[in-house]
């Protein structure tokens, strides 16, 4: 295992633990005290209040869970979508890849942020309306990928000689085909967790993602908006959540990548 | 029991401008197979031979001709006879690195073609993988390993011992022995040679190297950029080759 991992690994961990057990140990977050309004981080609360008196470190663990369901639901639901198309399209080829990669195309027009503004303020903010965009938005990354490498697979020589064993289509695919395709877009998709939750707090912070009770660290952030200046810790706490948090998928699928790749290492 | 007549294959190519262009693989190629008989296809790369043996086993479509077994067109064929001539006809590739599933362990990719084709009951599946490997000279031990685990030579054994396990009529080697060590290939030519007449298998037997082919073969065919130039039985063929290119196959060759 190499460090890009093992600290992908440990920091994940720790955001897991933070979104799992931190509102419950942070106490009531959600608790308005006016008298304790933008008290800047101290014993009683390391993050520092909002506005409304409300604990920074409750409300970032509890935006940890909505940031970190988004980000791996979305990606979830852009796999279910991307892999069979990108599978059918690589393997049959012919109008179907055509009409499938068209399509994709059609998606990638379509600037991540940009696309997803547009369809939230038409579809309105929500949680379920965030997972649908950021899967429509990008289905068409995965499908390309794992299409190339279908493409690629399936004229490999145990491939040629399983068909010649009698196997049909959909056995290869199951068997052979798809098995030993599915690495490199898996390891896109962990680091797409990382752009997911990203996207989903640049829209938060826009006031068309998620909304209360869903804190997430985007709508954290758009709170803070506007108080940077008395307020600085506002803006940190949530930041450094959401940097660190992309930083860690990012590092999983590059060490995962790395950990992968070289078949030849366990030889 | 094979015939293969008149059979062409042309690949579409464009070029880095994006101009057709057609490469004839395989221009107007006939030949035939008794039972029970090795013929040897010599050739360089490139002439056709892989081509051949692909449209032979029905895992690419000739743009014209076409192939008899044992009397029936392999490209007439009903789903359901495509499947059974499957068992008939097998194939042992060039490379075998490259021919077994790096995600299966030994035993399973024997057992594949007895499973697709459910030879055998699965209380009977582990002794039968058992023997295929002894029947290729393997200890059962390299069973729950990997391909990535085993020599070159261990691969092409597996290889062999998958194709075998459909029992079949036919077998195609295409250059099983180019990518062994020297000292490796005459033990496997002698174990092929001793399946053939253990389990009388005809075999097509693909390679450019004509010391092998002397040893194996009843027939050689020489072939070159898509045609096949001579056929003739190996002793006469390499007493009085026809074809200027054949001479110089063989002047090139080591005795």
């Amino acid at each position: 295992m190499n460090y890009k991992l093992k600290s992908g690994l440990v920091i994940l961990l720790i955001l897991i633990i933070l979104a799992a057990l931190g509102p419950v140990l942070a106490g009531k977050y959600w608790e308005q005290n006016l008298k304790e309004s933008l008290n800047p981080p101290n014993s009683r609360h390391l993050f520092g209040t909002d506005l409304l008196g409300r604990d920074m470190l409750g409300r970032v663990a509890n935006g940890a869970r909505s940031s970190l369901l988004v980000g791996l639901l979305a990606v979830v639901l852009t796999l279910t979508v991307g892999l069979p198309l990108g599978a059918l399209a690589g393997y049959f080829g012919g109008r179907l890849d055509t009409v499938i990669m068209r399509m994709a195309d059609v998606f990638l027009a379509f600037p991540l942020v940009l696309g997803a503004l547009l369809f939230m303020s038409v579809a309105g903010a929500g949680f379920a309306n965030i997972l649908l965009v950021l899967a429509l938005l990008g289905w068409p990354y995965i499908a390309r990928i794992f299409r190339a490498s279908v493409l690629s697979n399936k004229e490999l020589d145990y491939v040629v000689a399983a068909r010649a064993l009698g196997a049909g289509d959909w056995y290869l695919l199951r068997r052979h085909i798809i098995p030993n395709a599915i690495g490199p877009v898996l390891i896109f998709a962990l680091m797409n967790v990382g752009t997911a939750i990203m996207a989903e707090s640049v829209l938060s912070f826009l006031g068309v993602g998620l909304r209360l009770p869903n804190a997430s660290w985007g709508y954290l952030l758009s709170e803070a908006a506007g108080l940077q200046n008395v307020a600085p810790w506002l803006i940190y706490f949530p930041g450094i959540a959401l940097t660190v948090t992309v930083l860690a998928f990012t590092l999983l699928g590059e060490g995962l990548r790395v950990y992968l790749a070289p078949k030849e290492n366990n030889v | 029991m094979l015939k293969v007549e008149n059979v062409s294959q042309e690949f579409q190519l464009r070029d880095h401008l994006g101009r057709k262009r057609v490469k004839l693989a395989l221009k107007g190629v006939s030949l035939a197979l008794a039972t029970g008989e090795i013929l040897g296809i010599a050739g360089e790369s490139g002439s056709g031979k892989t081509t051949l043996a692909k449209v032979i086993l029905r895992l690419l479509e000739p743009s014209s001709g076409t192939v008899y077994f044992q009397g029936r067109d392999v490209y007439r064929l009903s789903r359901r006879e495509l499947f059974k001539f499957r068992r008939q006809a097998q194939i042992v590739q060039q490379n075998p690195d490259a021919a077994l599933d790096p995600l299966m362990t030994v035993e399973q990719v024997i057992a594949e073609p007895l499973l697709i084709h459910r030879l055998v009951d699965k209380a009977d599946l582990k002794q039968r993988v058992v023997e295929l490997l002894k029947s290729v000279n393997l200890n059962e031990e390299v069973m729950a390993g990997y391909s990535h685990q085993l020599s070159s030579g261990q691969r092409q054994r597996v290889a062999i011992a998958r194709a075998l396990a459909l029992m079949p009529q036919l077998v195609i080697y295409d250059e099983p022995v180019a990518f062994l060590d020297a000292h490796l290939r005459l033990r496997l030519l002698k174990l092929l040679l001793d399946l053939r007449r253990r389990l009388n298998l005809s075999y097509i037997f693909i390679s450019h190297d004509l010391a092998v082919l002397r040893l194996v073969s009843d027939r050689i065919a020489v072939m070159r950029n898509g045609v096949i130039l001579e056929t003739a039985p190996t002793e006469k063929f390499f007493a009085e080759p026809v074809h200027v290119h054949s001479r110089q196959l063989i002047s090139n060759a080591p005795s």
